[in-house]
């Protein structure tokens, strides 16, 4: 008896095993059914748990990975950087202040085109200090010529860092990788999961590291990095750029491969009940979710609301939103971030000039920031959204272009308690 | 395979909700965890879990959420429980100290205390307004099983959880614990079990129940905003832990002064973390000018004990902390800062 085309698919699947795991320790598995060769580190929250996680495990025999913490995460970008020019498969996790102490390595890895994979936990930018989380980390990330790939919820960290590897070492690709994932929201919550059973799977998956260019092989001495001023740099940058461009096909592939072997789909560009939506709001990860639910009981409501959400950042889907976008009238477009005085974070312009490619296109497009230093965005911050994208495709108008969400003018009868006095010398003393 | 429960009750999007109140060092984002991961992987349902995040200080305030749904619901909502099905307060002081510990239960909700009082005195002390109050003397059985405070309130919210199967939380138990304090497993067991089956309930009638007023979550709500913060951030009325007050990080125990064997030998101050102890100046036995200990000043008093320990007479002593007694025998500070601040 002939089987149908589908239930043979579900035959050939790998064992996966169900668990109760956090994005962090999901990370940490993938890192160990990957075993890389090296992971330079330096802690900083919310992502230090990976580093945690992956040494206790190292010390149970569960994997090969040398973990080597730096001096600082300059110093730790340092050290994955020379491991990956010495030809190895190389890993490490960061957030916030961490990201921008190593950023100016961040260009130079991808622009001397040596893959790793680089978890970002995403977690507001400090000053004053926050340790919860926003994308204000992330959006300095996206222009250092990595791959970005977003994680929406503990499951997606799993299976972005396995893909992560195969799409960053494709030798029509050759950059590094980026997985960010929202800090606390999805690195610390505990969600069902599922992962392969045996190491195996993961290790046919992601195959043997492609030949490379390595710093290590002394029959075939190499410089790496070396000056390259104005006649040069231009085409290096423009090599990048096609990188880039070629990582598109590369991404649809490797997506399309692990659908097969998990079962688990990811677009690169997530379209929740989009088919025939009017209105629309575009978030990252976490939040997204959260907007899901919401856009189910309004849809229950007779509204004809959407949620757009990006898995790939770098390369940007452009394409792909201008199609989502068709018929919508209004999109709400909601940052974890500012890029201050632009009037939009990067999203916004990023989007609206992916619109404006399509000459047909009559979308109205607003922006509320929202959520930063960790700010919870609740269902009822989702419905906001919804709402005025919907208000503004009924006027045909949009009304406040530009906004925050969530900001508490404050009650100004309130006035802060006097200061607590100086103490007297004699009390400095402790002799009262 | 997981056999497949039915929850009682689910709110609006499906779930049922547990909230856990605690001081951090008492394990409740454990206990949660445990709880979540019985429901998942023996119990057939679907959850999720995790906790309120700030500075994690051991003896702060810290919260932890579970969500249940049925097995085929996904779970997208990532933001804290907000009106819980089930409330489990690890402290009762911290009833006392904040009122939003008890924000936003349903009037049919759950609330399992960790008390050594009986379930209508509890209710009636704090107001615990929910059709089911179950109390355990969760402390006192960690004490005498040399398990931790966790595990005997995890056994009284697992019995509050009808639909959980208490086996599958002792398999989650040891999954979790077994490995990483296996020294510990039978210990933590005992409380468990002892939790579940030694709490004490009290349900309302539905007569009575029908006259509990619902309490809507009221969402914390920033003191400053962009109107009347200062710019930047900076704190321009300088800040004192002073007027802090440090009980509710007592997990049932003090010490107590006995001013009659004391020398006043400083050793207790040495070690103390906070302000707690109170000196004046007065004579030693020959006559000289000496610094004499007054006695604790209980607000800053966090129960670690250090002070009892380090004391060399004996005039410091762990006595369990009884309603009211350090009120009572509380020696106030005399810094002149505290006259003032606000």
């Amino acid at each position: 008896m002939a089987l149908r085309q589908e239930e043979l698919k579900v035959v050939a699947r790998p064992d996966q095993r169900t668990g109760f795991l956090s994005g962090n320790e999901m990370a940490a598995l993938a890192a160990s059914q990957i075993n890389f060769h090296v992971m330079g580190y330096y802690p900083i929250t919310p992502s230090t748990e990976i580093a945690e996680l992956l040494s206790e495990m190292g010390a149970n025999g569960e994997h090969d990975i040398v973990l080597i913490p730096g001096d600082g995460e300059h110093g730790a970008a340092g050290i994955c950087y020379g491991a990956s020019t010495g030809g190895g498969r190389v890993f490490n996790a960061t957030s916030a202040n961490g990201l921008l102490y190593a950023l100016e390595q961040l260009p130079v890895q991808s622009g001397t085109r040596f893959p790793m994979v680089l978890d970002l936990v995403t977690r507001s930018v400090s000053g004053p200090l926050d340790i919860r989380g926003d994308h204000s980390d992330l959006y300095f990330a996206i222009h250092t010529g990595w791959i970005v790939l977003l994680a929406r919820d503990p499951q997606a960290v799993y299976d972005m860092n396995l893909m992560a590897v195969r799409i960053g070492e494709d030798p029509r690709v050759q950059l590094p990788v980026i997985v960010a994932y929202d800090g606390f929201f999805t690195s610390h919550q505990k969600r069902r999961v599922q992962y392969f059973a045996h190491q195996e799977t993961v290790q046919q998956f992601i195959g043997p590291v492609p030949e490379r260019i390595t710093a290590l092989d002394p029959r075939n001495p190499v410089t790496i990095g070396p000056y390259m001023n104005d006649p040069d740099l231009i085409n290096n940058k423009y090599q990048l750029h096609k990188a880039m461009e070629a990582a598109r096909e590369v991404i649809a592939e490797v997506f399309a491969e692990y659908a097969e072997l998990s079962g688990r789909e990811y677009p690169v560009l997530d379209l929740y009940r989009m088919d025939d939506a009017e209105v629309a709001v575009l978030l990252l990860n976490s939040a997204a979710e959260t907007a899901k639910d919401v856009a189910d009981r309004l849809r229950a409501e007779g509204l004809k609301v959407g949620v757009i959400s990006p898995n790939v950042l770098r390369p940007f889907p452009a394409e792909a939103i201008r199609r989502a976008c068709r018929n919508v009238k209004a999109l709400l477009i909601g940052e974890r971030g500012d890029s201050y005085g632009s009037g939009g974070g990067p999203l916004t312009h990023e989007v609206k000039s992916a619109l404006k490619d399509d000459p047909d296109n009559k979308t109205l497009v607003m922006t509320r920031i929202y959520g930063l230093g960790g700010k919870d965005f609740y269902p009822d911050d989702a419905e906001a959204f919804f709402r005025l994208a919907q208000e503004a495709a009924d006027r045909g108008k949009v009304k406040g272009g530009f906004d925050y969400h969530g900001v508490t003018p404050s009650d100004p009868s309130r006035v802060p308690p006097p200061g607590t006095p100086t103490s007297a010398r004699e009390e400095v003393t402790g002799l009262v | 395979m997981p056999v497949e429960v039915a929850l009682p009750v689910t709110n609006q999007e499906g779930f049922f909700e547990i909230r856990l109140e605690s001081i951090g060092g008492l394990g409740a984002n454990v206990a949660g965890k445990i709880l979540a991961e019985a429901g998942v992987l023996h119990g057939g349902l679907n959850a999720s879990n995790f906790a309120s995040y700030g500075s994690e200080k051991k003896g702060t305030p810290v919260k932890s959420f579970i969500r249940f749904a049925a097995p085929d619901k996904e779970i997208r909502n990532a933001t804290p429980v907000e009106r819980p099905h089930v409330l489990g307060i690890f402290h009762e002081a911290l009833v006392r100290s904040d009122r939003g510990v008890l924000s936003g239960i349903y009037p049919h909700s759950i609330v399992v205390i960790n008390t050594r009082k009986d379930p209508a005195t509890i209710r009636e002390q704090l107001g615990l307004n929910a059709r089911l109050v179950g109390a355990v003397k969760a402390l006192d059985i960690a004490t005498e099983t040399g398990s931790r405070t966790n595990m005997a309130m995890l056994g009284a919210i697992t019995k509050a959880c009808e639909f959980l199967a208490p086996e599958g939380v002792v398999e989650a138990i040891k999954a979790s614990l077994g490995t990483r304090y296996p020294q510990l497993l039978q210990a933590n067991l005992e409380a468990f079990w002892r939790g579940y089956h030694e709490v004490q309930w009290l349900e309302l009638p539905e007569a009575e129940l029908a006259g509990i007023e619902e309490q809507p979550y009221v969402r914390p709500q920033p003191l400053f905003g962009y109107e009347t913060a200062v710019a930047g951030g900076t704190l321009v009325a300088p800040g004192t832990t002073f007027n802090k007050d440090m009980s509710a990080s007592r997990q049932g125990q003090l010490p107590e002064f006995l001013r009659d064997k004391c020398i006043d030998c400083a050793q207790c101050d040495l070690v103390c973390p906070d302000y707690c102890f109170v000196w004046e100046k007065g004579q030693d036995k020959r006559g000289r000018p000496a610094m004499v200990l007054l006695g604790i000043d209980y607000q800053y008093c966090k129960g670690c004990l250090k002070c009892v320990e380090a004391c060399p007479v004996d005039a410091l002593v762990a006595i369990a902390e009884a309603d009211g007694w350090a009120g009572d025998h509380r020696v106030q500070q005399r810094y002149s800062i505290l006259a003032t601040a606000g």
